[in-house]
């Protein structure tokens, strides 16, 4: 374990309502990350997988039953390593009785920061997440989208080496997505380390460097977007012109050859590629694309679990 | 945890106050209470509405029959029992329970999901965060104490011109009183997370603990008050108060339920002796100024009789406390001493045999004794003429009262040539209050008020005080009720710490 590593966990096991005589629900059974510097980490997994049991005991919001887990090398549960993590729960609940501004220089404050520095930051957070309109009504007004909202700005407002969010576009509106979108994209170009939990595989997708997946409390597959993300076998050609005699052209390579307007995709390994290349040049025909299909995440989550439960 | 973060929470506590609509209600409902002592002034012989109007207390009370003018002193007694109902009535029990009701919900609120997620997800340890909820119910008290305290006695100061600082004392002791309740409450809160059950289970405990407390200083009393008879029973003719015997030989259950009631009472928080040092606190202030104070059993002359003078030197447990006419010092003098119970004997006892040896002394003629439980203070009184005093005899007459653990007796002698003189006849009727001492005798009276009659201490509580015996020791009932405070708190703590958010 570095002294860079943000989070590191080992063997981690989370058992809750065990007892004497009760045998408990097994909510993680040996998870084993490590998160460093500067990276979009996504954690992935069907309802109960443990992806928000993880993410407490990182924080010290649960008890884990065994295990190592370490936030920026100090053990999880001390308060110090906290205050360089800003965090966005799940159906989280705000104070209902503190204004947009307030919640930002309550939380800021309760991160050891002094109230000045905050009250300078707040308005451009204010403005990040679109809220400024609304910055001194009561939390207790606003919509779902509103307090997800500055539920994202109080995560920031005290500029955190780390950054938890937990389901970050949960009933927010499409456009509101993709703002929440680009301010983790913002905050990656930043060189902040953001963990995000999210069952929204195209926001992990989209944003994430490394995928955990997590079903039954136990880590079944991890790795980059592209290791997770297999080549299906299939590969797409776009083709200029495109050829009436193309399946005479391409006969005996690869299989499921599929024709359409401006080319074609079959099944065919790296060699059979190579040949079909070399027989459409001969045949005058210009490649202007030649894309290898891969499995999108989505497939190859619902592919992993599924398996995992086979 | 940083200045900062402290800040933050505190910050945070009184926000969370204020937006409390109980809160605001009950605000608003004190101003409203507090108010006519802004409005109405009492004045020693009519009321003032809006500093222009004035109605003479016999018009207004007059239609229900009250002769106001028979009163001393209306407009303090006006102004105390304003004081005395919405400060132990309606602040101290009433008022109390609003207070639980209103914050029950800090702690549970606090602990609800997705609440607890982000709040315990920040760099400050749990128990902060709960004990700001605990702060947050103390502001909560604190400020509706200090409103209705504070603004009527800034009222009544302003207006009446009446100013009671010891009245002051309620607002550090309701505070006192309601900490010990809402930590009660932040326990159950965080043992159930459930608003009800906290709001409920204070409610109860309140009830209960209050309830045990009375019934132990009920139960103090019958037992002192048993070993009092005990030792030297009265005649048939005196009325029984209620006392009642103590076996001497206890049951093992008996035995048993009576140390689990003491014990009960030890480690429980002692709220309802929070009243007694508010008031014992209150009565000090009051009492400074006073002819004499015994600090110890709360006895006490308000003022000296008219016209006589105190004797340096005198000793209540000595000789006794002496004041002679001022301007005939040999002319007529009041004593009043004390001897413990034990050693004197009761009243009836004691006055009986003091009225027996009278009858053997030749001098001594129309030597009578007979009761006097016209007031408060239940006496036996003893008269008689000496002959062989002064120019034509001198006339005495004793009273025998209890006050506690101590017999008093209080003395009046004079010439008879005094006695006859038309001003001292009329110095009586400025001393009439409760006791009518010397009406038939030296045509003088004082004022002579113990503990109960001044409505502040009674019976078991005149035990208590700074430097009492343990168990009636005020500063054991504070520091044992903290203690209190202390270990509901930790295990709060201690359950917190282990919750699975």
């Amino acid at each position: 374990m570095t002294s860079a590593t943000m989070i590191e966990v080992r063997d981690l096991t989370k058992t809750y309502g065990g007892g004497l005589f009760k045998k408990g629900y097994r909510a993680l059974d040996g998870v084993s990350i490590s998160v460093g510097p500067g990276s979009v980490f996504g954690l992935l997994g069907p309802n109960g997988a443990g992806k928000t049991t993880l993410v407490k005991i990182l924080l010290g919001l649960a008890h884990k039953s065994s295990g190592d887990a370490q936030l920026f090398g100090e053990p999880v549960g001390t308060a110090e390593p906290r205050a360089r993590v800003g965090y966005l729960p799940e159906a989280h609940r705000l104070p209902l009785y503190l204004s947009g501004r307030q919640v930002l220089e309550l939380f800021g404050q309760m991160c050891g920061r002094d109230l000045d520095w905050v009250k300078a930051r707040v308005p451009a957070l204010l403005e990040l997440v679109d809220m400024t309109g609304a910055a001194d009504r009561k939390v207790r007004e606003y919509s779902k989208g509103m307090q997800q909202r500055i539920g994202l700005a109080q995560a920031l407002i005290h500029d955190p080496e780390l950054v938890i969010l937990d389901e970050p576009t949960d009933g927010v509106d499409p456009v509101g997505r993709a703002a929440i979108r680009e301010v983790v994209l913002d905050l990656k170009r930043a060189g902040k380390t953001i963990f995000i939990n999210s069952h929204l595989l195209m926001e992990v997708e989209l944003v994430c460097d490394r995928v955990v997946i997590m079903d039954k409390g136990r880590i079944v597959k991890q790795g980059t977007i592209q290791e997770l993300t297999p080549r299906t076998g299939r590969v797409r050609l776009e083709l200029s012109p495109v050829p009436a005699n193309l399946e005479h052209v391409l006969a005996g390579l690869g299989s499921n050859l599929v024709k359409s307007e401006h080319g074609c995709e079959l099944q065919a390994n790296d060699n059979e590629i190579d040949q079909a290349v070399d027989r459409l040049r001969a045949a005058g025909i210009s490649i202007r694309g030649l894309e290898a299909r891969r499995m999108n995440l989505e497939q190859a989550f619902i592919e992993t679990v599924m398996r995992e439960r086979a | 945890m940083n200045s900062n973060v402290t800040r933050a929470l505190f910050r945070d506590a009184f926000a969370q106050v204020v937006d409390n609509r109980v809160f605001r209600i009950l605000l608003v409902i004190l101003c409203v209470l507090v108010l006519p002592t802004f409005l109405i002034g009492a004045r020693p012989d009519h009321l003032t509405v809006l500093f222009f109007w004035n109605f003479p207390y016999d018009e207004i009370f007059g239609f229900f029959g009250t002769a106001v003018s028979t009163v001393e002193n209306p407009d303090r007694v006006l102004v105390q029992a304003v004081q005395k109902i919405l400060t132990d009535g309606l602040a101290g029990s009433f008022g109390i329970m609003f207070g639980i009701a209103a914050t029950a919900f800090f702690v549970p609120r606090m602990l609800e999901k997705g609440a607890a997620d982000i709040v315990f997800s920040k760099p400050v340890s749990r128990f902060a965060l709960l004990l700001t909820r605990y702060f947050a119910g103390l502001i909560f008290a604190g400020v509706l104490a200090t409103t209705m305290i504070g603004g009527m006695h800034l009222g009544f100061l302003l207006v009446s011109g009446w100013s009671d600082p010891g009245f002051l004392w309620s607002i550090p002791i309701l505070i006192y009183v309601f900490a010990v309740m809402h930590a009660v409450s932040v326990l159950v809160g965080v043992m159930t997370r459930s608003s009800v059950a906290a709001m409920l289970v204070t409610l109860v405990f309140f009830l209960f603990n209050g309830g045990l407390h009375q019934a132990w200083h009920v139960s103090q009393r019958m037992r002192g008050e048993s070993r009092v008879v005990q030792s030297e029973p009265e005649e048939s003719e005196e009325p029984q108060d209620g006392e009642s015997r103590d076996d001497d030989e206890h049951s093992t259950f008996a035995t048993v339920a009576i140390f689990a009631f003491d014990t009960a009472h030890f480690v429980l928080p002692k709220t309802t002796e929070a009243d007694f040092i508010a008031r014992s606190t209150r009565l000090r202030l009051e009492r400074r100024g006073y002819e004499f104070w015994d600090r110890e059993t709360n006895f006490f002359v308000a003022e000296p009789p008219e016209g006589f003078t105190r004797e340096a030197g005198a000793d209540i447990d000595g000789g006794g406390l002496v004041w002679s006419d001022t301007a005939e010092p040999n002319a007529a003098r009041i004593v009043l001493a004390r001897k413990p119970v034990l050693d004197a004997g009761t009243r009836m006892g004691a006055s009986k045999k003091w009225h027996e040896a009278l009858q053997t002394e030749p001098q001594v003629v129309d030597a009578t004794r007979e009761k006097d439980f016209r007031h408060d203070l239940r006496a036996y009184v003893v008269r008689w003429t000496r002959q062989d005093e002064g120019a034509a005899g001198r006339r005495h007459a004793r009273w025998f009262f209890e006050d506690g653990a101590w017999l008093y007796t209080f003395d009046v002698e004079s010439d008879l040539a005094w006695v006859a003189k038309d001003e001292n006849v009329g110095r009586a009727e400025r001393y009439r209050h409760r006791l009518n001492f010397g009406e038939e005798s030296v045509g003088n009276e004082i004022r002579f008020d113990v503990g109960s009659s001044a409505g502040a201490v009674t019976g078991v509580d005149k035990r208590y005080g700074w430097d009492a015996e343990l168990k009636y020791n005020y500063f054991f009932s504070i520091g044992s009720t903290l203690a209190f405070i202390v270990v509901v708190l930790l295990l709060a703590r201690w359950k917190l710490a282990r919750i699975d958010f």
